[in-house]
């Protein structure tokens, strides 16, 4: 499977897909107009990694921002990282968040509640 | 949309916004690269006003829910058949107040107010439950967000949305949203 590596820029998050050492990072901004279009790629990949997970995937989520168009896709996400779970792979999410940005950690609290995944809250110092 | 508009009204309306406690303000066609511009723009204001650091974050995130709202949302008028709207961020007694508006057709009325009266009815934990609920509901959110923004302001802001419509004619209305930072 091909690595997917995108820069960011000052709507849409860097990216880093691979599926040789079982790392998702997604990281930066999010707030791009058209998210649906942003993301599909990265759901593309994961319904292709999901044929054959690695035993383990670490899941590296990092946003400074992330509107609510992305917040759907983020969910999408998320969601196929439940369906690689629930087949048997080990998978962790990494819910990073700038110390006092309570509003980050309780979006990450919200999909904690939604997605059942193991979720790490961990806080950055800004 | 070939009906005339009468923009006097909303003309006048926008120049009251304008004051020494602007921060950020706009009027004009709203594509993806202002919207850019415009953040950037914001950001350098945080930047260099220091004072303002602990809002910064806050207002960074409800200027672009709220203009983008504006993007996926307003009514195309005139024969330029372009996205039009106003924007205007005030900073007045450590509070920042967003103004937003746009046209809509008169029948999106009735909607709005709803859906801005239910958001202004609820506590914090039923902002955050009907959040969630829409959110993993795919049915809620067929057109780009389907409500979530407003939800998610009011949730940021802790503070209640205001709203005016201005009429411009007998079915277009200029759709005004005040939204406090505190």
């Amino acid at each position: 499977m091909d690595t997917i590596v995108i820069e960011g820029t000052p709507k849409t998050p860097s990216i880093n897909f691979d599926a040789v050492a079982g790392k998702i990072e997604i990281k930066g901004r999010s707030i791009p107009e058209n998210s649906i279009e942003f993301y599909r790629l990265l759901v593309e990949w994961l319904e292709a990694y999901a044929t054959a997970p690695l035993a383990n995937t670490i899941v590296n989520i990092q946003l400074e921002y992330f509107n609510t168009s992305s917040s759907k896709c983020i969910l999408d996400i998320f969601k196929k990282l439940e369906n690689i779970s629930k087949a048997g792979s080990n998978i962790v999410i990494n819910w990073y968040y700038e110390e006092d940005d309570e509003d980050m950690l309780e979006a990450g609290e919200d999909y904690q509640s939604i997605i059942k995944v193991p979720f790490k809250m961990i806080e950055i110092e800004e | 949309m070939t009906e005339t508009i009468n923009n006097i009204e909303v003309e006048n309306w926008y120049n009251t916004l304008i004051d020494g406690n602007n921060l950020l303000s706009y009027r004009g066609e709203v594509t993806s690269d202002i919207i850019t511009s415009l953040i950037e723009k914001l950001e350098i204001y945080f930047n260099t006003n220091m004072n303002l650091k602990e809002l910064r974050k806050i207002t960074i995130h409800v200027f672009v829910e709220s203009i983008q709202n504006i993007f996926h949302h307003a009514l195309k008028i005139s024969d330029k058949n372009i996205k039009f709207g106003i924007f205007a961020m005030n900073y007045f007694e450590n509070s920042i107040n967003i103004i937003t508006g746009n046209y809509i057709l008169k029948d999106r009325i009735q909607i709005l107010t709803d859906r801005i009266n239910q958001i202004n009815s609820l506590s914090k934990d039923e902002l955050k439950a009907l959040y969630k609920l829409i959110l993993n509901n795919d049915e809620f959110l067929e057109k780009e967000g389907g409500g979530l923004g407003l939800i998610d302001v009011s949730r940021k802001t802790g503070t209640k949305l205001e709203y005016q419509f201005l009429n411009i004619n007998k079915n277009i209305y200029f759709y005004i949203l005040k939204i406090k930072i505190i």
